[in-house]
């Protein structure tokens, strides 16, 4: 079990997108996605077909990113409890999409426009690498 | 054998053969016109004797003909002047187009001067013939990310017949499904619009920038495909297509007098204002098919914001004495979006029927769609400020900025 959001975590989905299939059909893909959870943040790397690095960034590294995905730690959990019990397949207001269609500042967010339409350009893939937590039994923690 | 052969070259000759060889030659079925070559090549009369006389096909003498030829090939053409010995590095994502432009390879000259079809560092054959294109400056087409993009249009690329569930699309009130055949009916078009504009400026641009003609082929398909899969779906349920829409914000596209201003028009702002569409379009979709559609179209759409934006951006650096002349074809695109919009009933009553969630709620999808118009406007300008031009909202075209 893996606690969310933790590092642990994001390579538990990293390890296993790198030997999906799936995923490689998808295409190539890069870019540097930022998640920020409460007072948490992370760097996931994409590159050509791998999902090639996760770290713990500081808040302030966050700008470095071409984008980042930032929503309160209830939306985080209804998300990806939903993921799971649906098998990976999320309720169609559950997407990444539709999160950030919904909410009201956004959820992918960037100080530049241009990097940031890599979340719209890559979204299939974003969206596949959070429908593989399916897979692996999250421990929903709310940072100190 | 046994049988003596006539190998004396007879006097009379016509076509440089003999009668002997000739009457031989019917009556072995060798066709006179290899004869004629076999002796043209330098092969002696009486080796064709022979050679008739040894049962050999004119099939077998053909090849032998060839080659022989082959060893007088001069291999001129091989020992041209172009640069070898540079291997190319395979990466993570295969042999790119940019792992390929090495050495002299890589040099893109600011203006190509060569009007043939000629690749570029290919050596020049004098005497080849112009192909009347128009665009041999570099900073009016180029952008450094074009071999990255249109490597990724390939890998990327998607089947409307078997990637969609359609089958998940069950009937919808009749409200919904006439709003989503009018928006696929007016996204059909602009595609077409765009089909349009590319066809007639993808062969203006010369072959020295091989990778603009490559990637905006891939534009073109895509705005092909995005044409074919809205048709599919405002038909794959039986209730059809909507009203032609009014067209307006296709004007500039059509008229457009240099490629940049077409680029702008098409790349910047239209496409612009389309992504949000495709979004809206993913998020409020009825089924997985919707869904799936609309975030596929939406990432081709990003991609071609992505040329967009790079494009901008490198030809403001380049030749920044054009900034205010590309900052007039973003008003001239504004102008009509916004004259579009005002005109096109249709469009903002059915996304107003989309976004309220049916016809009973239209007051509320009116508001929620003056909503939607705030977040389309604020990522253009920040698109328009990602390409170099600060400060655009100062100068938004009036009808538009009232969505500020």
């Amino acid at each position: 079990m893996a606690k969310f959001p933790s590092v642990e975590w994001f390579k538990a989905i990293q390890d296993l997108v790198n030997g999906d299939d799936g995923i490689r059909k998808l295409g190539t893909c890069d870019a540097v996605m930022g998640v920020k959870v409460q007072d948490k943040a992370f760097e996931i790397t994409f590159e050509a077909f791998d999902c090639t690095g996760v770290r713990e960034i500081s808040e302030a590294e966050l700008a470095n990113t071409d984008f980042y995905l930032d929503a309160s730690y209830e939306t985080w959990q209804e998300m990806l409890e939903n993921i799971s019990q649906s098998g990976g397949q999320p309720d169609r207001h559950l997407t990444l999409n539709t999160i950030d269609f919904l909410a009201p500042d956004g959820f992918a967010k960037s100080d530049d426009q241009s990097r940031k339409d890599r979340f719209y350009r890559y979204g299939q893939t974003f969206q596949q690498f959070f429908n593989a937590s399916a897979e692996i039994k999250t421990e929903f923690a709310v940072p100190a | 054998m046994g049988q003596k052969t006539d190998t004396k070259p007879a006097t009379s000759l016509t076509d440089g053969i003999s009668d002997a060889l000739r009457r031989k030659a019917e009556s072995k079925n060798w066709p006179l016109i290899i004869i004629e070559r076999a002796l043209k090549g330098g092969v002696k009369e009486e080796s064709l004797h022979q050679a008739m006389d040894a049962g050999m096909t004119p099939l077998q003498a053909r090849q032998m003909l060839i080659e022989e030829r082959k060893i007088e090939l001069n291999m001129a053409w091989s020992k041209v002047d172009t640069e070898r010995g540079n291997r190319a590095k395979i990466g993570k994502k295969g042999l790119t187009i940019d792992a390929i432009n090495i050495g002299s390879y890589a040099d893109v000259p600011d203006i190509w001067p060569d009007q043939t079809m000629r690749p570029r560092g290919a050596f020049v054959r004098p005497g080849a013939v112009s192909m009347g294109y128009t665009i041999y400056s570099k900073a009016e087409v180029w952008s450094d990310n074009l071999g990255e993009l249109y490597e990724e249009a390939i890998q990327r690329r998607w089947r409307p017949a078997t990637d969609i569930p359609w089958e998940s699309i069950s009937p919808l009130p009749e409200d919904r499904e006439r709003a989503i055949g009018q928006i696929c009916t007016e996204l059909c078009e602009y595609n077409y619009a765009v089909i349009l504009a590319l066809g007639k400026w993808v062969r203006e641009v010369s072959y020295g920038y091989h990778e603009v003609k490559l990637f905006l082929s891939t534009v073109l398909f895509d705005a092909g495909r995005h044409y074919e899969a809205f048709r599919k779906r405002a038909l794959v349920n039986g209730r059809g297509l909507g009203v032609q829409a009014t067209g307006d914000r296709f004007m500039p596209i059509r008229e457009a007098l240099c490629y940049a201003e077409m680029a702008t028009v098409v790349f910047m702002v239209n496409d612009s204002f389309v992504l949000s569409l495709y979004q809206l379009l993913a998020a409020l979709a009825q089924n997985d098919a919707e869904v799936e559609l609309f975030t596929l179209a939406a990432q081709d759409k990003a991609r071609h914001l992505a040329y967009g934006v790079d494009h901008t951006r490198f030809l403001i650096e380049h030749q920044p004495e054009r900034r205010d002349e590309i900052r007039r074809y973003l008003s001239k695109g504004e102008e009509y979006v916004a004259k579009d919009r005002a005109s096109d009933t249709p469009m903002r009553e059915a996304l107003a029927i989309h976004l309220g969630g049916g016809v009973k709620h239209i007051g509320d999808g009116f508001r929620r769609l003056d909503d939607f118009r705030h977040r389309q406007l604020q990522a253009y300008l920040g698109r328009v400020e990602a390409a170099g031009l600060e400060d655009h909202e100062n100068i938004l075209w009036p009808e538009l900025a009232k969505d500020l």
